[in-house]
């Protein structure tokens, strides 16, 4: 008697076998898979990226002033936490990606907050041209793309014990490798009193240009204070804190004689190192302007009625 | 080409800056890329030329170092010429932006860069060499280790005070002082490989070469 050929258990016919184009591809369809999952377990992730779009409505106010070339501003930045050489930032920043952001308004306030950039954003984007006037004598015109800082302090609703807001930048030594070096107090903290917060030229901004901001300009958001020094417009925010005491900032723990709380723009007033009565204009090589108190923002005298600006620098 | 023209080559940094600024390339801005560079220049042709005279006492003896050591007046000149060209592009900018140039010349910031300046002025008149003979040169040019610390100071304000930098360039400078310092102290009949006196007149005085 012939055996009959029986087939042993796990014999599977050629129909069932896998098809071999999905063979070959099968590291193809593991990626797509596994790309699919993460997105759907962080679907709020996706964020803009600088140089992105950012629709903003023009604030008719402060259109007065004609902008520098967007390719110096995004090429000549003071942002120590990539390189203490302003023109060697930009290439740094190049292939940064930056982590997602929140930021934090905490301390003194009815309602401390974390919100999303989205979610500041929703409170109404705006476009403002100001003057921006580096301690390093020179200044350059900027549109910014934001919101007006006294909005976001509003949602967080001050107690009245709160006087000064303290602002503190991400503390990432990977992503900072100027953050490597001791030689800084970080993270960068900066400082304003609640009064100059609230004044309506105190501004947030996430885009320049009516773009995202470039890494080395700041992103994804950062303060502008135009009538203070550029290094009181403290860049890459994550916590707004209001406090009942003047916050130590990053700059004047370094240098208490060059540079003060206020750091108020003020020709009168010189750098230990050189004269602040007049400043290059950014891109010209002999080129300069006589700097005006309060950079030309007269509207803010009234903050400072009755202190010393020579005591207060 | 002779070997002896080697410090010709100093001037391609000059050269370079000059394309850049023919070019356009100055970035934002062009004083303050001129500025940098010149000074940054002018320190490291000053440390190669100082560096020669420890290093040809702590090497062993080599006639390469030997004959480097022995003509680094041109490259100490060099050093000269890009301090003068960081003077220059301040006194321009000064001058040709209006600004307050007495009280500016006043800052603790200028005066140490300037008072290394001086240093290295007295230094390039007196290696002329017709007064190279007349003169105490060899004594005069020892002055040049007061200027290191000066240019610390003008780098260390420049970099918001933070020393690093300028420590970390002049540092080394300052070490290989010291070894060969220790090194003489220690052992005083060892001296510098025998090298021909290109100047017999120039009161390099054997007893004090240290």
């Amino acid at each position: 008697m012939m055996k009959q050929f029986s087939p042993p258990s796990w014999f599977l016919p050629d129909s069932a076998a896998t098809d071999e184009s999905l063979y070959f591809n099968r590291r193809a369809l593991l990626k797509a898979a596994g790309l699919a999952t993460t997105s759907l377990a962080l679907p709020s992730l996706s964020f803009a990226q600088p140089g992105d779009p950012l629709a903003s409505k023009t604030n008719p106010k402060f259109q007065q002033l004609e902008p520098t070339a967007e390719k110096l501003t995004t090429s000549y930045n003071n942002f120590y936490e990539f390189s203490t050489q302003k023109q060697e930032v930009k290439e740094l920043c190049a292939g940064v990606t930056l982590p997602p952001w929140q930021v934090e308004i905490t301390g003194l306030a009815q309602k401390p907050l974390t919100l999303d950039l989205d979610q500041i954003k929703a409170l109404g984007l705006e476009q403002r041209v100001y003057r921006l006037r580096c301690v390093e004598a020179w200044s350059m015109i900027v549109p910014w793309d934001g919101v007006p800082l006294a909005k976001l302090i509003q949602l967080a609703n001050p107690t009245s014990k709160a006087k000064y807001v303290a602002f503190v930048s991400l503390e990432d030594k990977k992503l900072f490798p100027g953050q490597r070096t001791s030689y800084y107090p970080w993270p960068y903290a900066e400082g304003l009193t609640l009064p100059e917060a609230m004044h309506e030229l105190s501004f947030l901004a996430f885009g320049c240009y009516g773009k995202e901001l470039p890494i080395q300009n700041g992103a994804p958001l950062r303060l502008v204070v135009p009538w203070k020094y550029g290094f009181k417009s403290i860049k890459s925010i994550v916590r707004i804190t209001l406090t009942d005491h003047q916050p130590a900032t990053l700059w004047n723990q370094i240098q208490p004689k060059e540079y003060g709380f206020y750091a108020n723009v003020n020709p009168a007033i010189d750098h230990p190192r050189w004269s602040q009565s007049s400043e290059r204009v950014l891109g010209s090589w002999f080129q300069r302007r006589p700097t005006e108190l309060f950079n030309g923002y007269p509207e803010v005298a009234p903050l400072y009625r009755g202190l010393d600006l020579k005591h207060n620098f | 080409m002779k070997a002896k023209a080697y410090p010709y080559l100093f001037i391609l940094p000059f050269f370079a800056i000059l394309a850049q600024t023919a070019l356009g390339d100055l970035g934002a801005n062009p004083v303050e890329t001129i500025s940098h560079f010149t000074g940054n220049w002018a320190v490291f042709v000053l440390l190669y030329t100082l560096a020669l005279g420890p290093l040809r006492y702590l090497l062993p003896p080599s006639k390469l170092l030997s004959w480097l050591a022995r003509t680094r007046r041109a490259p100490g000149l060099w050093a000269f010429f890009y301090a003068q060209l960081h003077l220059l592009i301040w006194l321009l900018d000064q001058i040709l932006g209006g600004q307050e140039l007495a009280k500016n010349l006043s800052k603790p910031f200028i005066l140490w860069g300037l008072a290394a300046d001086f240093i290295l002025l007295i230094l390039a008149l007196t290696s002329l060499k017709a007064l190279q003979r007349k003169l105490p040169w060899k004594k005069i040019h020892r002055f040049v280790w007061f200027a290191l610390p000066l240019i610390g100071f003008h780098w260390s304000l420049k970099e918001e005070g933070d020393p690093q930098k300028a420590l970390l360039w002049l540092g080394p400078l300052l070490l290989l002082y010291g070894l060969r310092r220790l090194k003489l102290k220690q052992n005083p009949l060892r001296r510098a490989p025998p090298a021909r006196n290109p100047y017999p007149n120039s009161g390099r005085d054997d007893k004090n070469s240290a």
